[in-house]
């Protein structure tokens, strides 16, 4: 392993260790909350976050179809009945909201962890790619070091990133891998 | 001499495929001790219901289009989480609102989360005290040399937070850092080998 590939391998071990880490934190925060919940029930809340969807997918039938069918992909089930085969039943689980509720809030906490975390050990993901493909790093102009495009490519960098790390390693390896397989585009076109 | 960082990943692996055999030994333990619920054994009753319910399905099936019907040791995918048009079981509905019935949520089995609740701390509390006594700190070997990165001394002053998130890593079981080292050798941060 020569050196260049041997920092490469450690900035993106230390971005996946992180993806690991927000994982773990955020299993765990699940069985806690799952816990806290068995302990002390809240059926009324989840019953009526589910009369309140119910309300809003038929209201946006009307006004918004595209939001209607976001609504319904993401919360209505269907259900075929014996006594009338022919019709599909549709219902609204508030099991299943308190799912989608948990695991949608649960994602943004990691997500949350993960720019912090981008942030604090400075990953930067464009950086990170360019290095893997040996490609120059962006630089300023001599005349102005720290130009205001490298400052947000910098923020850009590390927000991406910091959404992957929260995403799981799995996505963000995902996210790497189709970076850089569009650097290597660009780099073809270039010749 | 600096801490080659994927021999210390190995290390995590392996003391998180220790873990997991620790964890799976604990859970044999407390499943012996612990009679099932009402709850469980009604569920248990209800699946094999369901089963057997499916083998007739499938049988009358077979019978009508003339093909095998699947058997038992035919692979099935496993389900991971309910599918759209599979509630968990029949339940009676809320309210009705033009047409959509509403579900009520129901309550969570205390001893099933509980228990749960037990084996992430479990894991969570070896992997801490695994990664203690092997001396495992994956932060600090793989931001060792790293120059742009000011986080290296932090963990090295402060070896015990860089034990409890290494521990905290392995407490989750060796398949997802079997997967980071898979992600790393492969691809060896070279695109053309795979990252």
């Amino acid at each position: 392993m020569d050196t260049s590939t041997s920092l490469i391998t450690q900035w993106l071990g230390i971005a996946f260790i992180c993806a690991l880490l927000i994982e773990r934190i955020l299993q765990m925060l699940k069985a806690l909350l799952n816990y806290l919940e068995a302990r002390k029930p809240k059926p009324d809340y989840w019953n009526l976050r589910a009369v309140n969807l119910t309300q809003s997918y038929l209201n946006a039938q009307q006004s918004a179809p595209d939001f209607a069918e976001l609504l319904g992909r993401r919360y209505l089930l269907t259900e075929q009945r014996e006594d009338s085969p022919e019709n599909q039943h549709l219902m609204v689980d508030a099991n299943r909201v308190r799912q989608l509720a948990t695991r949608g809030r649960l994602k943004v906490l990691g997500i949350i962890l993960g720019v912090t975390l981008a942030f604090i050990l400075d990953l930067n993901l464009f950086d990170l790619v360019s290095k893997a493909q040996d490609m120059p790093s962006f630089t300023c102009p001599t005349d102005n070091p720290d130009c205001t495009i490298k400052i947000i490519r910098d923020a850009l960098g590390k927000l991406v990133m910091g959404i992957g790390l929260g995403l799981g390693a799995t996505p963000l390896h995902e996210m790497i891998a189709r970076l850089e397989r569009a650097y290597n585009t660009v780099k073809t076109i270039k010749g | 001499m600096s801490p080659d960082p994927l021999v210390v990943l190995t290390i995590a692996a392996g003391l998180a495929l220790t873990v997991e055999r620790i964890l799976e030994a604990v859970k044999h333990i407390i499943d012996a001790k612990t009679p099932p619920s009402r709850v469980e054994m009604l569920e248990q009753a209800a699946d094999i219901t369901a089963d057997t319910l499916k083998q007739a399905r499938d049988a009358v099936e077979s019978a009508k289009t003339g093909k095998p019907a699947p058997t038992l040791s035919s692979p099935t995918p496993m389900q991971t989480a309910p599918t759209l048009d599979a509630p968990d079981f029949p339940r009676q509905p809320l309210m009705v609102i033009q047409g959509i019935e509403v579900l009520s949520a129901t309550p969570r089995s205390l001893e099933k989360t509980r228990r749960l609740l037990f084996y992430q701390l479990f894991a969570a509390g070896a992997g801490i005290l695994l990664a203690g006594l092997f001396d495992v700190h994956l932060f600090y070997a793989f931001l060792h040399g790293l120059s742009a990165s000011p986080m290296e001394h932090f963990f090295r002053d402060w070896a015990f937070i860089d034990e409890l998130f290494t521990g905290l890593i392995i407490g989750g079981g060796s398949q997802p850092v079997h997967l980071v080292i898979g992600y790393l050798t492969q691809g060896g941060g070279k695109s053309s080998r795979g990252v």
